[in-house]
């Protein structure tokens, strides 16, 4: 069995989560009988214990609701239960070992016992650790988030983002109905009768809810009382009923992403900007409380402090009405613009169509500082998904950005990125005989590789490089596939599968055969330390000859000790994000090779996509942390180039050669790439005009997205210096928004090492 | 002459101080004047010189031995540049482990500027920009009216930031290929100009006059300098003369001290650490004062 530790961390988390309302000992008891539903259920179907758990869950896990909460749903995480994301909770029936380690702390040592029995138990149930235990392999494979291995995996179901037309259009009424149909017509089975369970559960948790709401009227202000009630009518509808108002669309939405476990939520102005629109046509809702009521949105899904995910999307192609959905968008902008959060992640999807008046409340609100929205050009990215997913264009029209940008079709396809591989890591292993200079440890895995004394060309080089590339995405594909079949094996994930096309359809749930499109995304780190470190070994070894290839690596093994004239020759050779032909030609042929390896392995596999990701949290620095020195000068231990972008201070050549670097890849081979910009307030505000037709030629020449950070010169080095002055100081890290100061130092460095320009 | 070759110092790309748009600024080696303010000192010379930076340098004395002139030496910990025995031949530069050394500038023909510059056509077009010449003086180089020429061949927009102070049949040479003169006016009066900087007032504002009864697009500008010109009885002298020459277009840079950290790489004193940096607010009195003389007034960056 492989080794590896229960209590690794899963994920990224930066922002602290509130703690749970419950009591230590209440959570202890709700647990347990979670635990001993599970192990009732032992032997039942799949489904049957995944209805039995979650009815333990909910409405159990539902905290009070707060003064200024203008709509209903704050749940509670327990270190067990059930979920689909590791964000939150955890993934299926779950146990997240080192938070329950955490919670006995909070107990009175005489009940340290019954947390250790389900620690036990759970250490044979947890589905992650079930699935680490087939998918991990010693010294190669690694579990999220272990930075001492090339390539890390995990078992999870994220960025699902569900088809919340169809719970509009039919509320939860309609949705048994169509239901019964289908039982009517393909048969029954446990996942349709599972299903119908669980919109009875739906409709509980509305009326617990309720309940709360009409104990909360007692001593109310009557403006507050007047909230409520409309809180409980709405609750009181789409219990069953479909929503007719914005309020009771927006609570329908709402309360089913909660019980869904999903943490992204997709083209809200597509879903609610209709009721919206209607609303504020009929007078029902005025702007002010239309703002109000968004706010309330942002923060509810703030407070459920993700870090990486709570996506909201608006504008672009493809919405059912784009007038009315324009109206979410504008108000929308104007909540992110006045709301500094960190989440949800505000993305503005747009085409050359799209009103003037929204890029330029975009960019105001970037301006701001807000960091928000972020980017996504769909006349790049339309075309690019049907090719990379292929798919047609209908259909790639409901492409959406998840957690750190990876991208899924909403409500039909799943897109998890359940892989990491380290680019740079696999290149050092495969110039050292296999070993990693890290710690010494072999890592081949087996791939006979030739010692860099024996390479005497950069093309041996490279396909040497390639070689073991080309294992390490066997390894990707067989994992990512592994943990669809251990997650089916143990669950259903009902709520999600019933919004999802065509689980209703087939009776099938996600990952049994129900999904339209089963793709998946790997996230690749270190890919520009990748292509920058072959151009300055092709350059200092084989045309200046400076060095020999063995000699070079010995020297970078030592982390240049004694050879700092060396890593200067490195750090000076041909860096991309320069609009150096050079260096982006090698880029983007690391990039070709990567993006066909993976995509070639999930479509030989039978998935409709496999893709990469060109994304980043902050595994750029962790991994980083654990990543010997590399050809392109960057030092052993510092962090990773961030994402699709330069590593920190390479590029030297202005934003313009950045910006031509970054168009450089083909979106159609690629699942999502994020590229980060750092601009001061005097130019991204004092030139606005400029700013903005510079974008457009960016996005014209085949730019696919783009993410801003506003800050003044020499304001993130005063911020490591005083953090209580720069408390509201916000930053793009990557795939995630933060507070600068609650970052941990080498992250810091890593964000102040990024070029800004202006 | 139809590939000049240049002394290039740097090349800015996406600037959107320097003219209309987004451009690309090419400065040039060498200029007439000595401005104890200026920001590129290295710039001055018309030959290459090095520059040390101090805190690249780790003092372990791998250049000493390579420097031909003797001018390289340790002392007392601290790597030594004797600026007298210095030819600037660059042996020092690539033998340094930490990259402390560098030439102000290389060699660069008509035609590898230009590709450079061409790179950024899309963002000229989408804006305005194009190629705005800098330095030092640009057009004290020879075989710059080439370089114009050629970029106007290539559909850019030209703008060159210049002294005025040099013989008018430099700027009747480039005058068909040059969309915006940038003009510094740096005092009215002649003396105080002559003395601080060695420009020669009477020939800066007959050029200017020449090139104002020729059509020519001519922006001036002024860097507010405390002691030096920051009064505003020295200041409405400066827009009197401006009016005088015809000129509207007014831009006034405020002091800042930027520039100093060259002057410790080129071994040499920076005299102005005394004086306080000016924001855009320290001079919006004098930019409305210009408003009200009728000169159209923006504060540069």
């Amino acid at each position: 069995m492989p080794k590896f530790s229960v209590e690794t961390p899963q994920n990224v988390a930066v922002s602290i989560k509130i703690p749970p309302e419950m009591s230590p000992m209440d959570q202890l008891e709700l647990m347990e009988r979670y635990t001993a539903t599970h192990r009732a259920y032992e032997g039942k179907s799949r489904e049957e214990r995944e209805i039995a758990c979650l009815r333990i869950l909910y409405p159990a896990l539902f905290r009070s609701i707060e003064p200024d909460d203008l709509f209903a749903g704050r749940l509670d995480f327990l270190p067990i239960g059930f979920g689909c994301v590791t964000s939150v909770g955890g993934v299926g029936h779950y146990c997240v070992f080192n938070k329950l380690t955490a919670f006995k702390d909070l107990l009175p040592s005489d009940e340290h016992e019954r947390v250790d029995a389900l620690y036990d138990y759970w250490l044979e149930h947890d589905l992650k650790t079930k699935y680490c235990r087939q998918a991990l392999k010693d010294d190669v494979v690694g579990m999220f988030i272990d930075v001492e291995y090339p390539l890390i995996v995990t078992a999870r179901l994220s960025g699902m983002m569900l088809n919340y037309h169809m719970l509009m259009d039919l509320g939860i009424s309609g949705i048994r109905e169509r239901i019964h149909e289908q039982q009517e017509k393909l048969g029954d089975n446990d996942f349709y009768r599972a299903s119908l369970a669980s919109l009875e559960l739906f409709s509980s948790c509305c009326d617990h809810l309720a309940d709360k709401v009409r104990s909360d009227m007692e001593g109310a202000t009557p403006k507050r009382r007047e909230e409520l009630l409309r809180m409980e009518s709405a609750l009181l509808r789409i219990r069953n009923d479909r929503p007719e108002t914005f309020v009771e669309a927006l609570q329908l939405f709402w309360l089913y992403a909660l019980l869904a476990g999903v943490i992204n939520y997709g083209r809200m102005d597509d879903v609610l900007g209709p009721f919206l629109a209607r609303d504020l046509r009929t007078g029902h809702l005025t702007e002010s409380e239309a703002f109000s009521l968004l706010q309330s949105l942002w923060t509810m899904i703030e407070n459920r402090r993700t870090t990486v995910n709570g996506r909201i999307i608006v504008g672009g192609r493809g919405r059912l009405d784009p007038e009315s959905a324009d109206i979410f968008t504008r108000i929308a902008m104007d909540v992110a613009h006045s709301c500094r959060y960190v989440e949800p992640q505000f993305t503005l999807r747009f085409d050359r169509e799209t009103p003037d008046d929204i890029i330029d409340a975009a960019l105001d609100a970037i301006g701001s500082g807000a960091t928000y929205p972020t980017l996504y050009n769909d006349d790049v990215h339309i075309p690019a998904v049907m090719r990379a997913m292929r798919v047609d264009e209908k259909t790639a029209e409901q492409y959406v950005p998840f957690g750190c940008g990876e991208f899924v079709i909403q409500g039909q396809s799943v897109g998890t990125p359940n892989i990491c591989i380290n680019l740079l890591k696999i290149l050092q292993i495969a110039l050292n005989d296999g070993i990693d200079p890290m710690d010494g440890i072999d890592k081949s895995d087996g791939v006979s590789l030739l010692p860099a004394e024996e390479i005497d060309s950069f093309d041996v080089l490279f396909s040497q490089y390639k070689r073991l590339l080309d294992h390490y995405f066997d390894l990707s594909i067989e994992s990512q596939l592994l943990s669809y079949d251990v997650m089916n094996q143990e669950v259903s994930f009902l709520f999600t599968s019933i919004l999802m096309d065509d689980c209703v359809e087939r009776g099938k749930a996600v990952l049994d055969g129900g999904i339209r499109y089963l793709g998946g995304t790997v996230e690749t780190y270190g890919n520009i330390n990748v292509s920058d470190s072959l151009a300055a070994i092709k350059k200092v070894v084989f045309e200046d000859q400076r060095v020999t290839l063995s000699a070079l690596r010995d020297a970078v093994n030592r982390d240049f000790d004694g050879d700092m004239l060396l890593r200067r020759h490195l750090w000076e050779a041909p860096k991309y994000g320069n609009d150096n032909d050079e260096a982006d030609t090698m880029a983007n042929e690391v990039f070709e090779f990567v993006a066909n390896g993976i995509r070639d392995r999930g479509i030989n596999a039978g998935m409709t996509y496999f893709l990469i990701v060109i994304s980043n949290n902050q595994l750029n620095t962790e991994w980083g942390r654990r990543t010997a020195a590399s050809y392109d000068g960057r030092r052993k231990g510092q962090f990773m180039n961030p994402a699709n972008n330069p590593q920190g201070g390479a590029n030297t050549s202005g934003p313009t050669a950045m910006l031509n670097s970054l168009t450089r890849f083909d979106a159609g081979l690629h699942g999502g790439s994020l590229q980060n910009i750092k601009f001061t307030p005097d130019f991204f505000n004092g030139h606005r005009d400029l700013v903005k037709k510079m974008f457009r030629v960016y996005f014209d020449r085949g730019g696919c997205q783009l993410m801003v950070t506003i800050v003044n010169r020499g304001e993130l080095e005063k911020a490591v210096k005083n953090p209580d002055t720069y408390r509201d100081l916000l930053v793009r890290v990557s795939g995630f928004s933060a507070v600068f100061v609650n970052l941990e130092t080498d992250i810091q460095e890593e964000l102040m090492s990024r070029v800004l320009y202006g | 002459m139809d590939n000049p070759k240049f002394f290039v110092t740097s090349i800015e790309r996406g600037a959107y101080h320097d003219g209309p748009g987004l451009r690309t600024v090419v400065f040039f080696q060498g200029c007439p004047l000595h401005c104890a303010w200026c920001c590129n000192p290295e710039t001055q010379p018309f030959r290459p010189v090095l520059l040390h930076e101090g805190k690249r340098c780790v003092a372990c004395g791998n250049c000493v031995p390579h420097c031909p002139q003797q001018a390289l030496s340790l002392r007392e910990g601290r790597l030594h540049v004797d600026r007298a025995q210095c030819i600037s031949c660059g042996r020092c530069v690539p033998v340094c482990p930490g990259g402390a050394y560098s030439l102000s500038s290389e060699i660069m023909s008509s035609e590898e500027i230009l590709a450079v510059v061409m790179k950024d056509a899309d963002y000229y077009r989408a804006t305005g920009g194009g190629l705005t010449l800098s330095g030092g003086e640009p057009l004290c180089q020879r075989g710059v009216e080439v370089l114009l020429f050629q970029a106007k061949q290539a559909n850019l927009t030209t703008c060159v930031e210049t002294t005025a102070a040099l013989s008018y049949k430099v700027l009747e040479s480039v005058l068909p290929y040059v969309d915006y003169f940038y003009i510094d006016l740096k005092h009215s009066d002649r003396d105080i100009l002559l003395r601080e900087t060695g420009a020669d007032l009477d020939l800066v504002t007959s050029n200017i006059g020449k090139l104002m009864d020729k059509g020519a697009n001519v922006t001036l500008r002024t860097a507010v300098i405390p002691w030096y010109n920051d009064d505003l009885s020295t200041l409405r002298s400066i827009f009197h003369l401006a009016l005088a020459l015809g000129v509207t277009t007014y831009v006034l840079l405020p002091f800042h001290q930027l520039g100093r950290a060259k002057y410790a790489k080129l071994g040499r004193p920076y005299t102005l650490e005394h004086l306080k940096t000016l924001t855009p607010e320290d001079v919006s009195e004098a930019a409305s004062l210009g408003r009200q003389m009728g000169l159209d007034v923006r504060i540069g960056g």
